[in-house]
C-alpha cells in the first residue's frame, strides 16, 4: 500500500517561534494602526459574562 | 491530579477555541470548505505523529514512515487531506505557558491557518506552487522568514504564505478590519483571494 506523505503542518519549534509569530502579526497590525491586542471570540465574552 | 485537571481546562478552552475559530470564518470559506469535505476537525493533546499514524491506520491507508510520524510530532496543527480533517494539537509545548488570551489567539490562527490550506491545496495551480521563492520574496519579510525557517519544501512555501496570510487577514477581520492590508502586495492578495476563495 502506498504510504501517506503528510504535510509538515504547523510547526512550532519552541516559545521562540510562538514569540515571533505573535511579534510578527502585532507589527504588521500596527503598522495600519490596529491594536495588536487580542479581542477574543463573542462567545467567550459571553460565556465569560454569564459566569459573572 | 491538579495537573490533570489543568490539562482537561485548556484542552476545553482549546476545543472552544477552534469552534469560535470555525463560526468566525466568513460564511462563504465555512461553505467551501463544507462543500470539499473539509469541516471536521479534531483536538487533541498528544504529539500530531502517532495521531495521524493511527487513524489512517484504522481508516485503511496504511501508516506513516517514521521520519514523517517524527516530522509532524513538531506541529501544533495539520489538514490531512486522505482523512478531510483538521488537527490541532492542544497540548503542544510551545503552546505550554501562554496566559488564556494568548492561547486563544494561537489555537484560533492554527486552525485559520489549516482550513486555509484545505482550501488552497485542491485550488492552487502548478504555477502558484512553483512560484513559491519568488513570492515569499514578495511577502512581508517577518512572514517570509517565520515559513523560511519552518523547514518546509519549496514545493510547500506557497501553500505556507497562503495559510499565513489567511490567519492574518482573519486575525485583522476579527478586530473590524476588512479588505486589503496596506502591508500586503496585489499579487499575493490576489493570489489568497483566488485559491483561499477570500472575499471579505
Amino acid at each position: 500500500m502506498e504510504r501517506v506523505e503528510p504535510p509538515k503542518g504547523y510547526v512550532l519549534v519552541n516559545k521562540q517561534t510562538v514569540e515571533e509569530i505573535i511579534a510578527v502579526e502585532a507589527e504588521l497590525l500596527r503598522s495600519e494602526g490596529i491594536d495588536p491586542r487580542w479581542p477574543g471570540f463573542p462567545e467567550a465574552e459571553q460565556e465569560h459574562d454569564e459566569k459573572q | 491530579m491538579a495537573d490533570e485537571d489543568a490539562d482537561v481546562d485548556r484542552t476545553m478552552r482549546a476545543e472552544r477555541s477552534v469552534r469560535s475559530a470555525w463560526r468566525d470564518l466568513p460564511a462563504y470559506d465555512r461553505e467551501l470548505l463544507q462543500n470539499i469535505g473539509a469541516s471536521q476537525w479534531q483536538v487533541t493533546r498528544e504529539a500530531l505523529g502517532g495521531v495521524v499514524d493511527d487513524l489512517l491506520r484504522s481508516a485503511g491507508l496504511g501508516g506513516l514512515r517514521q521520519r514523517d510520524v517524527r516530522s509532524l510530532d513538531d506541529a501544533a496543527g495539520v489538514w490531512i487531506q486522505e482523512l478531510r480533517l483538521v488537527l490541532v494539537n492542544a497540548g503542544h509545548h510551545a503552546l505550554a505557558e501562554l496566559d488564556d488570551a494568548t492561547y486563544e489567539a494561537m489555537l484560533a490562527r492554527i486552525a485559520w491557518h489549516e482550513w486555509a490550506h484545505a482550501l488552497s491545496v485542491v485550488r492552487a495551480t502548478a504555477d502558484d506552487v512553483a512560484n513559491g521563492e519568488r513570492l515569499l520574496d514578495l511577502a512581508p519579510a517577518g512572514v517570509a522568514n517565520v515559513i523560511r525557517r519552518g523547514g518546509y519544501r519549496r514545493s510547500e512555501y506557497t501553500h505556507e504564505l497562503v495559510a499565513e496570510i489567511y490567519a492574518l487577514l482573519m486575525s485583522r477581520r476579527r478586530r473590524g478590519q476588512r479588505g486589503q492590508p496596506s502591508w500586503l502586495g496585489d499579487e499575493i492578495y490576489d493570489l489568497v483571494r483566488r485559491v483561499s476563495g477570500w472575499s471579505e
